[in-house]
């Protein structure tokens, strides 16, 4: 227990702290001690989870979030289904969001360091503040700096009240923050983005991505396209239907040419490579003249850009571009010219304090503005941030902030969203909210930051500002029991409902919403922060409130195009440099689950790499793995090659968020960070920070992927090809439609695949059909499967997955799964129960995976367990772990198993997981522990459970009301929290359910149906423009290389003769 | 040979034990010595509190829930609403229990006072744990009192209990047999577990319209509750 | 000698065997004198058993997680030694029933080597899972729980043959052994030897009831392990060919198998059987009758195992499903090629080299060529266990086997301890079947040549010869 506990909250702990302890161990053994609450508090009954309104804060979007707690642990957060931005869903950087509320390494308090001592020594916050308030008043005029990040709403107020109240100067720097979070493309017939990652950090990634999956997942024969415009494809990239690969800095020249409306092929020239070969011109040439006439044809047309990684030295004529395509202005980027300024004076020495409460700028600031240097020229560095990180490290003095888990704040992410964040348990160290510091140092210097604020802590200050929105004690209360006030709500205005699916799965996921967010009230928050609450007393004195909307727009002069100019050698490679949907610009890097999440396209766990394209690795003669150093004017970073077709030949592309050199024990030595090569210049016309425009050399430094005992270095999880397996398989827009004529619940391959085997004289099984109706037949104990009984089942809709890996980590929150960390990451034990598979082709060829076109159709594919009706898994097991639940689930009972990995050998799927050794949850981590899910021991099996312990919750709840479970009360955690609800679960034994209408469409297939185990699992099948490639011999093992765009191939082939 | 034999089964023994649960005696003498000397008999039984009075989460919770120490206090140190509101031990009291409190010296007295000065302190009472359920086995108190089971059924007659000890064995074999219908229930106990068992009614509607039971009303003709692994192991 | 000798009628089989005392003599040297080499080896094999001892705790205190991915070495070396396990019933109850008598020199090896064989084989079960100590679980013990194991489960079936086969041809070794432990009783030197002889040999005295009886349920014993030889081997191959794993999911397994594990024992037997002859100069009984009738064996299992694997890849090829064509492709052609083509060399191949009867009766030949079959047949269980696992249904999760200390230690420790057991036992126990290599000699009788000698020898034989013995001469 580190010391920064509280007595109390350890014994909140000590109640649940059961389910941290193994499956094995004897009910009577040992003697332990039952500590009750002195004064237990209201609306808390031990073993139920009680649920707190709030808002995420790991990312500027704001999403509103329900987070869930156990006797005053905070155990799993959960989007807000009544919140516009959220719509219930929430993104794996949120997911994780727990993690960083436990995370080992945080400062248990504030510390400062005497002159001379090199040692931070830890301290009261009195002393600390003082100490801090001391150097603000001896420090001379003007010499004060408050570095803040990404301020808005009250907070934002207070800083500058405190600022002007001391006299200084505040700094603004947020560089990923700037961005438009309010765009409406849910029913755009085309979108084209300018290297705008808005699935994974651009804009509000999970509104985005419910839109997107509304605009671009298919809908009755409408289905919009997206166009994706840059040098390299990222996760939101991949997911376009065309790419139009750009030298970096020329996407403006195309947004120009778009507007203007004239012939795109004019800029054809300038956006390739410098040399370009046969295929980019070719690509080129196709890609624009599509685009041309998708533009033309399509009616809701929306624009994104520009992205972070194509700023260059035209990133505000892109902006500019973009904004006349969508014929509306919005701000310019964020000035990086204060910040450049403040660098120079601290490097001169003007700068004597500088409070530093911005996302860690001596790592995410470019290495040429050497940040760190000037900041080691700083007598008094306050640092706010609550993980020692590459900033906080240099600090003398450290004033740890709260999680916003463990605090009282507010958000405005776009204009009439304003949101509530309230602690959801008492603080693990002894950190702070930044306001309450800030009102601390006031204090300490005897400054009222703003006139007629008479209260005393943040809250009241937080409610004095409120007091125009919120004053009144229910009004509040309502605030705080919705996320916040804003005027629309989550699903209601914006669910086109376009399909049973999508209507259906609403109410399912809506619904824990009122009976959980029923006790969020302050009593309660407080209640179970704090067992002795204090009410917070409503200000007499309401101060203004804060901005209803954000600063307006600085004015910018309209910027022309000029060609890029290129820092570094003339034959280096172009660097493109990306933030990531998993770090962000490096702030969660530290987060085990993160780390271990495989990135969602090279599927790299623990590691950086840098993606070039086959053909020029093949020209440096690198394979992938290849330690290089990576060579810019301004620095070099160590990484491995990663080879990737989805980038332009003659670039290179690497991922923002790790390579960190203090930021924990989890980031030790983790990967590189390209931001050290880039120099910091900035665009002339808005004065942002230029993140293109760099080229680098490459030197080989030794082969990568040595294989000693077991895999080592860059190893990339699965395969890049089906092999002819066809278990991700996609149908033309057109063929759909066809299908549609005769009618649903047909699943045209497989039933030609069955025929099949009887013409070749093999053994005929059941024709495999997705039609719930069919399955059990009638009268048979089928799979130990009782008939009328109710039957567990998922739809997976693999046209609305972007594969952002959310459901991922929501699985390792929900059900206690062990990091197991890089080397055992190396030999393929990752205990993850849910996996994102990604298929760049569906041959058995792999070079189809290195093929130009193989990014224009890449598969997602969310692997679970199947649960089926006749598992292969479950009559190997001699001790009946592995067994089959009435209700049609494949139990297994951890405390049963005994470790024989037969079921993991006989899993036709590969989804059971062994627990090699008993993983440790480093303390205090162990505290987000869900105490419903027994933590598994050493040699014992698992795998998903579809969430059991939520059925079990649904149907405790249901006896206890004497009724029956309904459709859409279970919800499991991947279910629970998909941005693009792909997932729908329910009873498919009931022909009423959602399950079982989303079941009944002719994309249905089953992943290896033709083994005729009966899955529970139905996915649906990706729709494409044209016809996909889909395994067996209709894929051309003959087209390497070049290829056109799309082949237009036979999509229903069934893939029999698949090989030699 | 037999000197053999014998070392061999010393080396088994350990494993033996290992395999097999700590044996417990139903009788009072098992009942461990608590901080306080808190009698279930004189609160239970002699005053005839309900169990749930204390025990308030029973049928809302998995866990039965363990009183606060405000929820003594609230009896025996009248006015005290939070531990600093103390106002000394005059006003230590035992409703229905005549002229004890004023006597100083007599064992009550003294066990009040630990409470209080747990009270004072702010801390909890650490009680010692007697009936604990290994974590990979779920039970649900709420789910078990609302189907109408008496809390002595499984505890034991508490209300004659001096000291607190394990009644039954919670072995897994103990919660298959009343789940079968093995073990004798009391009659209106009975009743309201066949009319409120959520398993009973499933199996009736099944059989209602005519589904597949897969045997059970054969094999196990009064079967109250679920035996699927799962139910409890998850 | 003299001339005369010669006149006297010789055994088909041991041509060089003169009288029963050179018999009971030469037995009985096995026990007396090990010599420095004995001792080595079993000091080496002792300190295997240690390497599998380390690697066993390492297993059971940190977990499996040092073994490799999956269940690759530790199976193959499981269903290897089982393998191993079936010469040796198959040479002394089959081929006593089919009254071949030469097999009387070899069947106490082969039977010791079965014995053992399968003690090795019953480790890997406990060491494989991931939690040892449930192992009970395993077994249908009645339990406060009310939960048996899954009779289904091909685990369970495992459990049941192994124990009843380690039980059958343990206690049809014993039976075997009683008259001549009564013998080695008689001629113990040492006081502690005489104590454990008697009463291992249930106080044998060799009256005729007790042979009468002893045969009897010699031949019943025999009758009862010979369906074993077949059942055992059936039932562990359906360990895979009840499973949906492709390149396991097979009909031809139980047949194939144990065609496999007749080729592994008999080339074990004479692996064993080779040296020995060597080391204590029994070529007066190990003649090359024996190794011819061996080798000869050895060449119809190989042609069997050869024709099995031939008709797996025509399956593969004629079923036109896809997953087990590449999973059958992959075996010869992909990262496990060399385990694909050493097996099929080694096993279907090389011993085709027996047609020549030159190289049958070679011994250092034939020695080697058994050599390779052992190796080969290791290699099959790793062929078919690998290839199969790595490449399975799912592509993604298509992933290598990957060797480590740990799995190596427990294959070279399964040697260790099999070879421990097998050198105590001849040094403790008659390696030699005395009584029924007596049985295909010419009973003793009256000699030409001059008497004192006849006499002479007599007497030396009435001396050696231990009680029980006279009387059944006399028979």
């Amino acid at each position: 227990m580190s010391d920064g506990m509280k007595r109390r909250t350890f014994l909140k702990v000590l109640g649940a702290s059961g389910a941290a302890t193994a499956t094995v161990g004897c009910s009577t053994g040992q003697i332990e001690k039952l500590v009750p609450y002195v004064v237990p508090p209201e609306e808390v009954v031990p073993g139920v989870p009680t649920f707190y309104t709030s808002t995420c804060r790991e990312c500027p979007a704001g999403c509103g979030m329900h987070v869930e707690t156990h006797e005053g642990r905070v155990t799993k957060v959960e989007g807000n289904p009544d919140h516009p931005i959220s719509h219930g869903n929430l993104c794996p950087r949120g997911q994780a969001a727990p993690q960083g509320l436990y995370h080992p390494d945080r400062y248990t308090g504030p510390s400062l360091m005497e002159f001379g001592v090199n040692q931070p020594r830890s301290t009261t916050w009195q002393q600390a503040e003082t100490a801090v308030a001391e150097a603000i008043r001896t420090a001379p005029r003007g010499s004060v700096v408050y570095l803040t990040g990404g301020y808005t709403g009250t907070l934002d107020r207070l800083a500058t009240d405190f600022a002007n109240a001391i006299g200084a100067r505040r700094v603004d720097w947020a560089p990923l923050e700037d961005t438009p979070r309010d765009l409406r493309f849910a029913d755009a017939d085309l979108l084209v983005s300018f290297g705008a990652d808005f699935l994974e950090t651009w804009g509000s990634p999970v509104d985005y991505a419910y839109q997107f999956s509304q605009q671009h997942g298919y809908n009755r024969g409408r289905r919009g396209k997206f166009v994706w415009v840059g040098p390299h494809r990222p996760l939101t990239g991949i997911n376009a239907d065309l790419w139009i690969p750009t030298r970096p800095g020329t996407e403006a020249l195309l947004a120009q040419a778009l507007a203007a409306g004239g012939d795109l092929s004019a800029v054809a020239a300038q956006i390739a490579p410098e040399k370009p070969t046969e295929q980019d011109t070719q690509r080129i040439a196709t890609g624009l003249r599509t685009l041309g006439e998708w533009w033309g044809s399509s009616a809701r047309k929306v624009a994104f850009g520009p992205g972070y990684a194509v700023r260059g030295s035209n990133g505000e004529a892109l902006r500019q571009a973009v904004d006349r395509l969508n014929g509306r202005a919005t701000a310019p980027a964020a000035d990086a010219r204060p910040m450049l300024q403040l660098i120079e004076q601290m490097r001169a020495g003007q700068i004597k304090v500088l409070l530093i409460d911005a996302p860690n700028p001596s790592y995410s600031l470019p290495g040429g503005l050497k940040f760190a240097e000037a900041l080691q020229k700083v007598p008094t560095r306050v640092s706010f941030s609550s993980f020692p990180d590459e900033t906080s490290a240099a600090a003398t003095h450290v004033l740890p902030q709260s999680h916003f888990l463990e605090r009282w704040d507010d958000y405005i992410p776009q204009p009439g969203v304003f949101e509530l964040v309230q602690p959801a348990m008492k603080p693990v160290f002894n950190t702070r909210a930044v306001g309450e510091i800030l009102l601390g140092i006031s204090r300490a210097l005897r400054v009222t930051p703003t006139p007629g604020f008479t209260g005393q802590t943040w809250l009241d200050y937080l409610r004095a500002s409120w007091a125009g929105r919120a004053g009144s004690q229910a009004a509040w209360d309502t605030a705080l029991r919705r996320g916040g006030v804003f005027a629309e709500n989550g699903r209601g205005t914006q669910a086109l409902g376009f399909t049973a699916l999508d209507r259906q799965a609403q109410p399912a996921a809506a619904a824990p919403a009122p009976a959980q967010a029923a006790p969020a009230t302050p009593a309660a928050g407080a209640a179970a922060v704090a067992a002795t609450a204090a009410q917070p007393a409503v200000v007499n004195a309401p101060l203004a409130p804060p901005a209803q909307v954000p600063a307006p727009p600085r004015a910018v002069a309209a910027a022309a195009y000029q060609p890029p100019r290129y820092e570094g050698e003339a034959d280096g490679l172009h660097l493109v440099v990306y933030p990531s949907i998993r770090f962000y610009d490096g702030r969660t890097a530290n987060r085990p689950w993160l780390l271990e999440l495989p990135d969602q396209v090279a599927k790299v766990s623990w590691e950086s790499w840098a993606e070039v394209h086959p053909d020029t690795a093949k020209a440096m003669e690198l394979e992938q793995g290849d330690e290089v150093d990576i060579a810019s004017p301004h620095g070099t970073v160590r990484t491995r090659i990663y080879i990737y077709p989805g980038v332009m030949r003659g670039a290179i592309a690497m991922q923002m968020g790790l390579g960190h050199e203090a930021f924990g024990r989890f980031t030790a030595g983790v990967g590189a960070n390209p931001m050290k090569l880039l120099g910091g210049t900035v665009d002339p016309a808005s004065g942002a920070l230029a993140t293109s425009g760099v080229r680098v050399k490459l030197t080989k430094t030794g082969r990568g992927n040595v294989t000693r005992a077991f895999p080592q270095g860059l190893v990339e999880q699965g395969v890049r090809v089906q092999h002819d397996r066809r278990i991700s398989q996609a149908v033309g827009v057109t063929a759909l439609m066809q299908l549609d004529q005769k009618g649903p619940g047909i699943i045209p391959g497989e039933d030609q695949h069955i025929h099949q085997l009887k013409g070749a004289g093999g053994f005929v099984p059941e024709a495999t059909t997705t039609d719930p109706a069919a399955y059990p037949p009638a009268g048979t104990n089928y799979g130990e499967y009782i008939e009328n009984e109710t039957r567990w089942a998922m739809v997976v809709d693999l046209a609305r997955c972007i594969g952002c890996a959310a459901c991922v980590v929501a699985c390792y929150a929900e059900n206690n799964i062990p990091v197991v960390g890089p080397t055992e990451i190396r030999k393929g034990r990752e205990l993850s129960w849910l996996r994102i598979e990604r298929y760049f082709g569906v041959s058995r060829h792999e070079e189809e995976a290195l093929r130009d076109d193989a990014t224009d159709d890449v598969r997602f594919l969310p692997m679970l367990c199947q649960h089926c009706g006749q598992a292969p898994c479950e009559p190997v097991c001699p001790v009946y772990a592995a067994y089959h639940t009435p209700d049609g689930l494949n139990g297994q009972v951890y405390n049963r198993c005994v470790g024989t990995r037969y079921c993991a050998n006989n899993c036709p799927w590969k989804v059971r997981v062994f627990n090699w050794f008993t993983y440790q949850f480093a303390e205090p981590l162990n505290w987000q522990l869900n105490p419903d899910v027994t933590v598994r021991e050493k040699g014992v099996m698992e795998k998903c459970t579809f969430c059991v312990q939520r059925i079990h919750e649904a149907e405790r709840n249901a006896a206890s009301e004497a009724r029956a479970v309904r459709d859409g009360e279970v919800v499991p955690a991947c279910v629970q929290t998909c941005p693009t609800e792909v997932f729908v679960f329910g009873n498919i034994a009931d022909p009423t359910t959602a399950v079982a209408q989303a079941a009944r469409s002719n994309r249905g297939f089953r992943a290896l149906g033709e083994l005729n185990t009966q899955p529970a699992i139905v996915y649906l099948k990706k729709v494409t423009l044209h016809e996909p490639r889909n395994g067996g011999h209709d894929a051309p093992p003959a087209a390497k290389g070049g290829g056109t765009e799309h082949q237009p191939q036979e999509g229903h082939e069934p893939a029999m003769q698949g090989g030699h | 040979m037999t000197k053999l034999l014998r070392m061999a089964a010393l080396a088994l023994l350990p494993v033996v034990v290992a395999a097999s649960c700590r044996p417990y005696r139903a009788d009072e003498s098992d009942g461990p010595d608590q901080p306080i000397a808190f009698y279930h008999s004189v609160h239970a039984g002699d005053n005839k509190m309900p169990c749930m009075y204390c025990h308030y989460t029973a049928d809302r919770s998995p866990d039965a829930g363990i009183p606060s120490v405000q929820l003594c206090v609230g009896c025996h140190v009248p006015a005290s609403s939070a531990p600093t509101s103390l106002r000394g031990q005059s006003a230590l009291a035992f409703p229905k229990v005549k002229g004890t409190a004023q006597k100083p010296d007599s064992a009550w007295h003294k066990e009040g006072l630990k409470l209080v000065d747990y009270w004072r302190r702010g801390e909890g009472i650490p009680w010692v744990r007697i009936h604990k359920i290994p974590e990979h086995a779920k039970f649900p108190h709420s789910s078990h009192v609302n189907v109408g089971l008496q809390c002595q059924t499984c505890h034991g007659p508490v209300q004659e209990m001096k000291k607190v000890y394990q009644f039954s064995s919670l072995r897994m074999g103990w919660c298959i047999d009343c789940h079968r219908g093995n073990q004798k229930l009391s009659e209106p106990e009975e009743a309201a577990v066949r009319s409120r068992s959520s398993f009973v009614r499933r199996l009736r509607a099944l059989r209602a319209e005519g589904g597949d039971i897969r045997g059970q009303q054969a094999t196990y003709p009064n079967q109250r509750a679920s035996t699927d692994c799962v139910v409890c192991h998850y | 000698m003299s001339t005369t000798v010669t006149t006297v009628t010789r055994s088909e089989f041991h041509p060089d065997v003169e009288s029963y005392q050179q018999v009971n003599r030469d037995a009985m040297s096995l026990l007396t004198n090990p010599g420095k080499g004995y001792v080595a080896l079993l000091g080496m094999a002792v300190a295997l058993v240690g390497l599998l001892v380390v690697a066993e705790l390492h297993n059971i205190i940190y977990g499996l997680g040092m073994v490799g991915e999956n269940w690759t070495v530790l199976i193959t070396t499981f269903v290897f030694w089982v393998g191993i396990g079936h010469a040796g019933t198959l040479i002394s109850a089959i081929l006593y029933l089919f009254r071949a008598p030469w097999r009387q020199a070899i069947y106490r090896f082969a039977e010791a080597m079965t014995v053992f064989a399968v003690l090795t084989a019953a480790l890997f079960p406990l060491i494989h899972i991931g939690r040892p100590w449930f192992f009970y679980w395993l077994l249908p013990l009645p339990s406060q729980r009310h939960i048996w194991p899954n009779f289904r489960s091909p685990l369970l079936w495992d459990v049941f043959a192994v124990t009843t086969y380690l039980t059958v041809s343990s206690v049809f070794f014993f039976i075997g052994l009683i008259p001549d432990i009564a013998a080695a009783r008689d001629a113990a030197t040492t006081p502690v030897r005489k104590r454990i002889y008697t009463a291992l040999a249930l106080g044998w005295r060799g009256t005729d009831r007790e042979w009468r009886h002893f045969t009897r349920a010699y031949l019943f014993l025999a009758a009862l392990a010979t369906p074993l030889v077949l059942s055992v081997h059936s039932v562990v191959s359906w360990d895979f060919a009840v499973s949906i794993v492709p390149g396991w999911h097979t009909t031809i397994f139980a047949p194939y198998f144990v065609a496999g594990a007749i080729l592994s024992g008999v080339a074990m037997v004479v692996t064993l059987m080779v040296p020995v002859h060597r080391i204590f100069r029994l070529g007066a009984y190990f003649t090359p009758v024996h190794y011819d009738r061996l080798a000869k064996l050895l060449l119809l299992t190989s042609t069997i195992v050869g024709y099995a694997y031939a008709m797996e890849y025509f399956m593969a090829y004629y079923s036109g499903e896809l997953y087990e064509r590449d999973v059958f492709w992959d075996r010869v052609t992909g990262d496990y090629w060399w385990a694909g083509w050493s097996m099929i060399t080694f096993n279907a191949i090389i011993p085709q080299l027996l047609w020549i009867k030159k190289i049958r009766q070679n011994l250092n030949a034939f020695f080697l060529i058994t050599i390779f079959v052992n190796i080969g047949m290791w290699y099959e269980r790793f062929v078919i266990i690998a290839p199969s696992l790595a490449h399975s249904y799912e592509p993604w999760k298509f992933w290598n086997y990957h060797m480590t200390w740990v799995d190596a230690s427990l294959l070279l420790g399964s040697f260790g301890w099999f070879f421990m057991w097998f050198l105590l036992f001849l040094r403790f126990l008659p390696g030699l079947s005395i009584a029924e290599i007596k049985e295909v000699l010419p009973p003793p009788m009256k000699r030409h040549g001059p008497a004192h000698h006849a006499e002479e020898s007599h007497a030396t034989a009435v001396e050696t010869l231990p009680t029980g013995y006279n009387e059944w001469e006399a028979r």
